[in-house]
């Protein structure tokens, strides 16, 4: 069952990584990525999964509201590790922000009401 | 704003009723070297607009580089307008893309005040409400007193936020603790870990091979046996078009790792382009006869130089050059 599945798997993930190619480093030279890692096999595999990451963020990011150029670029700046924790949680990873008065306003009531509900129990 | 802000800290404080371990620790025991207090008065400030702390922080922390950036330019390359806020991996690429290295710290406040002390200001990820429902915000540690027991933020409308190092513990530990440095590559962090410095240089290199090269100059001043640093620095250079410069990285680091099979092969590519064919084969042989994960990668590019049988000349003359 586990073959039937894999299989096909394994020939769609290799055929698609044949025709996209993912962007090797310059022929000849082992990149500093690849002295890095611990051996070739994961190298290898770090390699697709953060080239499938990379398009998956990148679509991600044009969803919630970067141009297409832009959410592009901005991929490109991220690290392999950075990039396969944006595919996972991009969603619902913390996303800084500011408070607005009114979302203050909102917590502080909810505080106040808890603190209530903790004295009143 | 601040008072009320602080309020509600307080009060969150009160309800999650958890503790600030780190700030207990570090105000019973003084750390050994860490000044009683410090504070860059000089950072920028850059009050932020609705939502946009991610880009005013890190404005904040390019401009105290003298990294020219404004909030607003820092809007297209950080904000994501579907959450309403800036993710954090994307201020470290962000501060790549302005010619810095971003070196996150390990989750500790006395590595924040450290490097305060050393004068860099510090990027931090808080959640100023509860953790049901989280408000994410950035802000910048520029100071800390120990007697007092504070710590002093850029953040928000802000320009000095005191706020019982306490409290900030505990608002910041929700986001695992997070902190950045936006650094020039000729810096190293106080607290510089040799891996983790190497792998902030690698991110760099794919954005800026020329800051990178300057990174990996920097870390082998500091860890001069560092293998992935000394490879990087002649990879840096080869990709700015330096071969030199990528010829004696590659030559020092593979003289200071005569076992590493990649800095041979890799002095072998650029020697061949370089137009010394009896080097080059005699480097891409030592890498062959090394071997390793990445043989087949050192056989292409032994077959590449072409010529087969220099391989006595030529380790002849890459020993003569080593015993040189």
């Amino acid at each position: 069952m586990k073959n039937r599945v894999a299989g096909p798997l394994a020939a769609a993930l290799i055929s698609a990584s044949l025709c996209l190619q993912p962007p090797l480093a310059q022929a000849g030279i082992v990149s500093t990525q690849d002295v890095a890692s611990k051996s070739q096999a994961q190298a290898d595999r770090e390699k697709l999964e953060a080239f499938l990451d990379r398009a998956s963020v990148k679509q991600r990011l044009e969803a919630l509201g970067v141009a297409s150029m832009m959410a592009k670029e901005r991929v490109a700046a991220l690290s392999d590790a950075e990039v396969h924790a944006l595919a996972e949680r991009i969603d619902s990873a913390p996303a800084g922000g500011n408070l607005s008065s009114s979302d203050l306003t909102v917590i502080l009531l909810i505080a106040i009401v808890v603190l209530l509900v903790i004295i009143a129990v | 704003m601040t008072r009320f802000r602080l309020c509600i800290a307080g009060l969150v404080a009160l309800l999650a009723g958890c503790a600030a371990p780190q700030t207990a620790l570090l105000l019973e025991r003084p750390a050994p070297g860490l000044p009683a207090r410090a504070e860059l008065a000089s950072v920028p400030f850059y009050p932020q607009e609705e939502h946009q702390c991610g880009p005013a922080a890190l404005a904040t922390a390019l401009g105290a580089q003298n990294v020219p950036a404004t909030p607003e330019s820092l809007v297209s390359e950080i904000y994501l307008p579907g959450r309403e806020g800036s993710l954090a991996e994307e201020l470290l690429g962000a501060t790549r893309r302005h010619g810095l290295l971003a070196y996150t710290l390990l989750p500790q406040l006395e590595d924040v005040l450290r490097e305060v002390a050393a004068g860099t200001p510090v990027v931090v990820l808080q959640n100023l409400s509860l953790p049901v429902a989280p408000q994410w915000h950035y802000a910048v540690a520029v100071g800390y007193d120990l007697a007092a027991g504070k710590i002093v933020l850029r953040s928000g409308r802000t320009r000095r936020e005191l706020m019982p190092l306490a409290d900030f513990e505990r608002s910041w530990a929700p986001s695992g603790r997070w902190a950045m440095l936006a650094l020039p590559p000729e810096r190293l962090p106080a607290t510089a870990e040799a891996a983790r410095y190497v792998s902030a240089a690698v991110a760099l290199e794919r954005v800026d091979a020329a800051a990178a090269r300057r990174a990996y100059r920097t870390a082998l001043a500091r860890w001069p046996d560092d293998l992935v640093a000394a490879i990087g620095e002649g990879n840096a250079a080869y990709a700015t078009g330096d071969l030199a410069a990528a010829e004696a990285a590659y030559r020092a680091a593979a003289l200071a790792h005569p076992e590493s099979a990649d800095a041979w092969n890799n002095l072998a590519q650029v020697l061949g382009e370089l137009h010394r064919p009896a080097d080059a084969r005699a480097a891409a042989l030592r890498a062959v006869a090394l071997g390793g994960p990445r043989l087949a990668q050192y056989q292409e590019t032994l077959q590449a130089l072409g010529g087969p049988g220099a391989e006595q000349h030529g380790s002849i003359v890459l020993d003569k050059e080593a015993a040189k």
